[in-house]
């Protein structure tokens, strides 16, 4: 075990109420596995990373439950502490990949930045890691190319990019935050390819923030699947697909449009996720759920095992009166 | 007599200028859309696709060629008689965030299309936008709130409600839901379906995703680098995809199911490139199934199959090999 | 769900981005002090012919430069006149230029800009460039030549300023302008069909107030500097009318020997600029978009 999470919640204390946008998630992350945390906006997935690496403003943000790295208590850490483990031995891949470049400097700049941050002494060794790391990524002419501006980059070309820079200080857990969401769907088969052939290079742990269970079948050991700043279910992705045991995630997982499937039938959850500032009881997916009783909103949400390391939240299907 | 297509875009050029280097966008288009029809464009960022959206309503100035709608010529129009033909062609847009007024309520947004064709009273009007609101699955007791108090899909709902409001013959969709999470993607998807069942409309669907374009299209064309590359009837090309692109687009698709891993089926690490490709097929330096002749000359849109109307550009279907 | 309203008032009003930013600006301490002050600085100096307790030219040598004391409560100046009275009579004529001036920069300033930028091209370029000649042109001498050639009146000074304050609004409005006419929903009002002025007045400049707004704060001090400034050469009102710049000039000169004279002015003077830099300041976190997110 690599990372382990324990009772993370968070809560933003705004001047118009207290926002509960996580609320006592724990999960395991093993080495070499690929993690996803699926859920729609607002379910609490972003924040949920950005608190285990300490990168939410603290005055009104306040998270308590400890993520153990290596017997450290990552939310116990002093700044200091925090800022040698974060970039180097933790690193992340944002969305955007236009946006998270400074247009301003060269992609070599960038790309050694955190190595010399991190107590690298030679520039020139630092610019030829990163020549490396380029080319590791299937950036074509690396040598030429990592002298130019992010402007002169296709968005999937920056998003490999990105991943390099992420990944030229070894790290040990690489955090993506929805990566591919803002790339053609070719450009993301290819991305999630990269990822998963430098995953087995560098046995990297990935944590995948995703809002399509598409992308978590095909590429992730493990899920999470987070709403309104819980966790639902959680299970190996095999017996998530298979043996699914929340109603919500058989619902996103009918909703992800295929080429397979009948043309006529396109399924919608209705309704919309609650609001965030609203504290509830019982299971938060309620109002939207088909299989609603009335025992729903009355039971504690809370995970129990089903299976073999197959935790889900619904009463439902752990009092056995629903399959799914 | 031959019958006018209710939308014909007929050998359409369109360029733009990108600092001193001009940039074609759309190379020599030709479509057609009949009443009450959905047309799905689809093809990755930069293929020119939104360019084509854009042009056919006259956005963007075409180099040359024709947009033919009823058998009007609207690119020939001058602006005076082209502000009476703007109203029956509505664009939806991909970012609901900056496709509403910021500063408008969604009364004021709603109301507007029918406001500057006639003076209307403020009941009618409410009446109107709530009705619109309904039909757009939106409450219509929140028509006084301003965009920014509603939720992404909320606000996609709006801009398709706004547009329906100006009453449209033709909407083009560009990427309306490729910002939206899956489960609201959904509803967004099924919401276009029933309105364009519901309103006879015809539609175009820009997206660069097939699976979504699949579930609202009647015929698909595929685009590539400013041409289409293979068009036809949206079952056929689904059951029987000729050109290597369409197939590539195919496998991308991420799929529910962790038995089909999808993204070990692509193993083309190419980008377009230019130089490689000034001659021959634009798409000979990304093909797995590159022959002589494709880096010599560039390959025609070809009917395939007369009685589908499939049309394909590719040299390996086209030469019949 | 499935019911109409009938009636406007059976529908809850939203907040709009205007409103939620008023409700930050009210959070803001200093800008509500600055508020209030001006506030009652504004009124004392619009009743100043109520409340003065002397004329403000009246002189009475026998009073002359009295410190400031139970009958006079801030001191005389060397001809006797009362500097209470005087400042309050100074502040209409300060007011009145600031806002006057800026009104004058905002209407030119915007419809220059807004024109520029969202016609584009060759007429944004060309009439950019003049912004940018008189820009170039040395603001003084400007005003000098004013001065010297025609009689010099407040009109005069109202249109001196305000013909230099406007190019930098302009500047601001374009680029706003620029940005906001690349959104889509403004393609969305294009294919509506709406005229460019319905596009211009109903969905661009609603979206600019923010920022013309937040300039225009912050324009009438820099308009009350100039003045002040202008009159300290002699070249803005004349006496026996006073302004702050007038009366910040005639305190200087005798500072050494009757120092309330400089002191009242200019503590009148510059608790204004300060208030209406806290407005403006406050004003641009409130209505920022950028601050309206989550």
């Amino acid at each position: 075990m690599i990372l382990d999470v324990r009772n993370i919640s968070t809560v933003f204390h705004l001047r118009r109420a207290d926002i509960h946008a996580v609320k006592d998630v724990s999960f395991q992350l093993f080495k070499g596995e690929t993690l996803g945390i699926v859920g729609e906006s607002g379910s609490g997935k972003t924040v949920l990373c950005q608190s285990i690496l300490g990168l939410l403003p603290k005055p009104p943000v306040k998270t308590s439950g400890h993520a153990y790295f290596d017997n450290t208590d990552l939310l116990d850490c002093d700044s200091k502490k925090l800022r040698q483990i974060r970039g180097n031995q933790i690193s992340m891949i944002f969305q955007d990949p236009s946006s998270a470049f400074n247009p301003y400097l060269r992609l070599s700049e960038q790309l050694i930045e955190p190595l010399i941050s991190h107590g690298y002494k030679s520039r020139k060794n630092a610019l030829e890691k990163a020549r490396i790391i380029l080319s590791e990524t299937k950036i074509p002419q690396p040598q030429k190319r990592m002298y130019q501006y992010p402007h002169e980059f296709s968005g999937g070309m920056l998003q490999r990019a990105m991943i390099g820079m992420a990944l030229i200080t070894n790290p040990r857990i690489v955090i993506a935050d929805e990566p591919t969401t803002a790339l053609d769907v070719t450009v993301q088969a290819r991305i999630l390819q990269l990822m998963k052939r430098l995953q087995n290079q560098y046995s990297l742990s990935i944590i995948f923030i995703t809002h399509n269970l598409g992308i978590v079948a095909g590429f992730c050991d493990r899920v999470v699947v987070m709403y309104a700043g819980v966790v639902l279910e959680t299970a190996s992705t095999a017996d998530l697909f298979n043996h699914t045991a929340h109603p919500y995630t058989k619902a996103l997982i009918k909703s992800v449009p295929s080429i397979d499937n009948s043309k006529d039938s396109l399924y919608m959850i209705p309704g919309m996720p609650p609001d965030p500032a609203a504290r509830l009881s019982g299971c938060p997916f309620e109002p939207r759920c088909r299989y609603r009783t009335d025992k729903c909103l009355k039971s504690e949400n809370r995970l129990r095992e089903t299976g073999r390391n197959h935790f889900t939240s619904c009463i439902r299907v752990l009092e056995s009166e629903l399959s799914l | 007599m031959i019958s006018t297509p209710f939308l014909h875009v007929k050998n359409l050029t369109v360029s733009y200028k990108k600092g001193k280097t001009v940039f074609t966008a759309v190379k020599n288009v030709s479509l057609t859309l009949e009443q009450g029809k959905t047309l799905g464009l689809v093809g990755e960022s930069g293929c020119g696709k939104t360019t084509l959206g854009r042009s056919i309503l006259q956005f963007h100035k075409n180099d040359s060629g024709q947009v033919l709608l009823q058998g009007n010529d609207l690119s020939a129009m001058n602006t005076a008689s082209l502000k009476r033909y703007r109203p029956l062609m509505q664009m939806i847009f991909q970012n609901p965030y900056r496709s509403l007024n910021p500063r408008m309520t969604v009364l004021d947004i709603l109301s507007e299309p029918f406001r500057i064709k006639e003076r209307i009273s403020q009941k009618d009007c409410i009446q109107k936008v709530s009705e619109l609101m309904l039909n757009t699955g939106l409450d219509p007791f929140m028509m006084r709130k301003f965009p920014h108090e509603f939720s992404g899909g909320q606000r996609q709902r709006i801009a398709i409600a706004r547009a329906l409001a100006a009453d449209p013959l033709l909407v083009i969709a560009d990427e309306p839901v490729s910002s939206l999470d899956v489960s609201v993607q959904a509803q967004i998807l099924n919401l276009l379906r029933e309105i364009h069942e519901k309103m006879n409309l015809s539609m175009i669907f820009i997206s660069h995703d097939l699976s979504v374009v699949r579930y609202i299209s009647d015929d698909i064309a595929v685009m590539y680098q400013g041409k289409i590359v293979e068009k036809g009837p949206c079952d056929r090309l689904f059951s029987n995809p000729l050109h290597p692109y369409t197939k590539t687009l195919l496998s991308a698709i991420p799929v529910a199911d962790p038995s089909k891993s999808f993204y070990t089926k692509i193993d083309i690490e190419n980008e377009f490139n230019p130089e490689e490709t000034k001659r021959g097929c634009l798409y000979s330096n990304r093909c797995p199934f590159i022959m002589d002749i494709c880096k010599e000359a560039e390959p025609a849109l070809e009917t395939v199959d007369n009685n589908s109307n499939h049309e394909c550009a590719c040299h390996l279907i086209n030469s019949g090999s | 769900m499935s019911e109409k309203p009938q009636d406007i008032k059976a529908i809850p009003s939203g907040n709009s981005l205007w409103k939620e930013g008023m409700g930050r600006f009210m959070h803001n301490k200093l800008a509500i002090f600055g508020s209030v002050f001006l506030f009652i600085l504004v009124l004392l100096c619009v009743l100043a012919p109520l409340i003065a307790p002397y004329s403000y030219e009246t002189q009475n040598l026998s009073y002359g430069s009295e410190p400031p004391g139970s009958s006079h409560i801030m001191g005389t100046d060397p001809l006797g006149r009362d500097l209470f009275t005087r400042i309050l009579y100074g502040g209409r004529v300060s007011f009145s230029v600031g806002l006057c001036a800026t009104a004058v920069s905002v209407l030119v300033g915007v419809i220059w800009g807004s024109f520029a930028g969202w016609f584009g091209g060759k007429i944004d370029t060309i009439m950019m460039r003049m912004v940018d000649i008189a820009y170039a042109f040395p603001f003084t001498i400007f005003v000098i030549i004013l001065m010297v050639f025609f009689e010099r009146s407040m009109l005069l000074l109202f249109a001196a300023i305000g013909a230099v304050e406007w190019l930098t609004m302009a500047r601001i409005v374009r680029a706003q302008v620029m940005s906001i006419k690349h959104q889509e929903f403004i393609d969305a009002a294009r294919g509506l069909g709406l005229s460019t002025h319905r596009i211009i007045f109903r969905h661009i400049l609603p979206n600019i107030t923010g920022p013309v707004i937040i300039y225009s704060t912050l324009t009438i001090p820099a308009v009350m500097l100039l003045e002040a400034f202008l009159s300290f050469l002699g070249l803005g009102v004349q006496p026996p009318a006073s302004s702050w710049g007038i009366l910040i000039r005639e305190g200087a000169e005798t500072m050494e020997e009757y120092p309330w004279l400089l002191v009242f002015p200019g503590l009148a003077l510059s608790l204004t600029l300060f208030s209406l830099n806290f407005i403006g300041d406050a004003l641009r976190d409130a209505l920022d978009p950028r601050s309206s997110r989550e």
